[in-house]
C-alpha cells in the first residue's frame, strides 16, 4: 500500500500525541501501513503476551516509553491488528485494500479521495517531531 | 452560467482555457451568496469534471482540477461530488504518485 505524505503524517500524530518514541513508532507504523512483521518483542506486545515480551525486550526500552506505546495501541489501533498471535499474523496477510479501508475506517490514514485533493491542493504539511 | 454554446467554443479553446473558465464558473457560484452555494458549486463541478473526463486526456484531467484546487483554491469536497468516484479510478493513482511533477495551468 502506498501512503502520501499527508497520510503519514496523519498516522504519525497520533504517535506525538501519545509520546510514542520513534523507536517504536516506526516498527508500528510499518506494521500497520505494509503488513510487516513487527519483529519479536513488538509482536509479544501486540499479541499481549508480557512474558515473551520482556524476554525479547532490548536493555534501551523504558517503562515510560511501553506505557505510551500501550496507550496509543488501546486508543488508536484497530482492534483487527492486535490482542493475540492470530491477530497479528492475519494482519499481516490482510490484502492491501483491507487494510487501507480499516486505517482509512479508523481515521488513521486519509482516504485516496482525500489524498488526492491534498497533494493537487498542494496543501503544505508539517512532519511530527517524535523524540 | 456558461451556456451550451459557450461550453463548446472554451471547450475548443482548449484544456488550459477551459480550466480557468470552469474555475471562474465555480468561483462565481461560490461567490453568489446563497445558503446552498456549496451544493451548486458541487454539481456544477460534477459536470465539468463529467466534460472533462470525456474531452481530456489523464494528464490534462489533472492540471485542470489542480489549478481548481491550487490557483482558485475551490472548497471541494469529494464526498459531495457524485463523479470524483470515476476520477478517482480513472486517474487517482497518476494524480498521487505526479502531484508535485504536475503543474496547473
Amino acid at each position: 500500500m502506498n501512503i502520501t505524505v499527508y497520510s503519514r503524517n496523519r498516522l504519525y500524530e497520533t504517535f506525538t500525541k501519545w509520546d510514542v518514541p520513534r523507536d517504536f513508532a516506526d516498527p508500528m507504523a510499518n506494521y500497520l501501513v505494509y503488513g510487516y512483521e513487527p519483529g519479536g518483542f513488538f509482536t509479544s506486545v501486540l499479541a499481549n503476551d508480557f512474558f515473551a515480551a520482556i524476554q525479547s525486550s532490548h536493555p534501551a526500552n523504558t517503562v515510560e516509553a511501553l506505557k505510551c506505546l500501550v496507550g496509543w495501541i488501546d486508543n488508536c489501533m484497530p482492534p483487527e491488528a492486535y490482542s493475540n498471535y492470530n491477530r497479528v499474523s492475519e494482519w499481516c496477510r490482510l490484502p492491501e485494500g483491507h487494510r487501507r479501508a480499516i486505517l482509512e475506517q479508523r481515521g488513521l490514514i486519509y482516504t485516496e479521495q482525500e489524498e488526492i485533493m491534498l497533494a493537487l491542493r498542494e496543501e503544505s504539511t508539517i512532519e511530527p517531531i517524535l523524540y | 452560467m456558461m451556456l451550451d454554446s459557450q461550453r463548446l467554443i472554451t471547450l475548443l479553446k482548449g484544456p488550459d482555457w477551459y480550466a480557468h473558465q470552469s474555475a471562474k464558473e465555480l468561483l462565481d457560484i461560490l461567490n453568489q451568496g446563497k445558503r446552498k452555494r456549496y451544493k451548486s458549486m458541487s454539481a456544477m463541478a460534477d459536470r465539468h469534471i463529467e466534460i472533462i473526463m470525456e474531452c481530456f486526456n489523464h494528464e490534462d484531467s489533472i492540471r485542470i482540477l489542480k489549478t481548481w484546487l491550487s490557483t482558485y483554491r475551490l472548497p471541494l469536497n469529494p464526498d459531495r461530488l457524485k463523479t470524483f468516484e470515476q476520477f478517482h479510478n480513472r486517474v487517482g493513482k497518476l494524480a498521487i504518485q505526479n502531484a508535485q511533477s504536475i503543474r496547473s495551468y
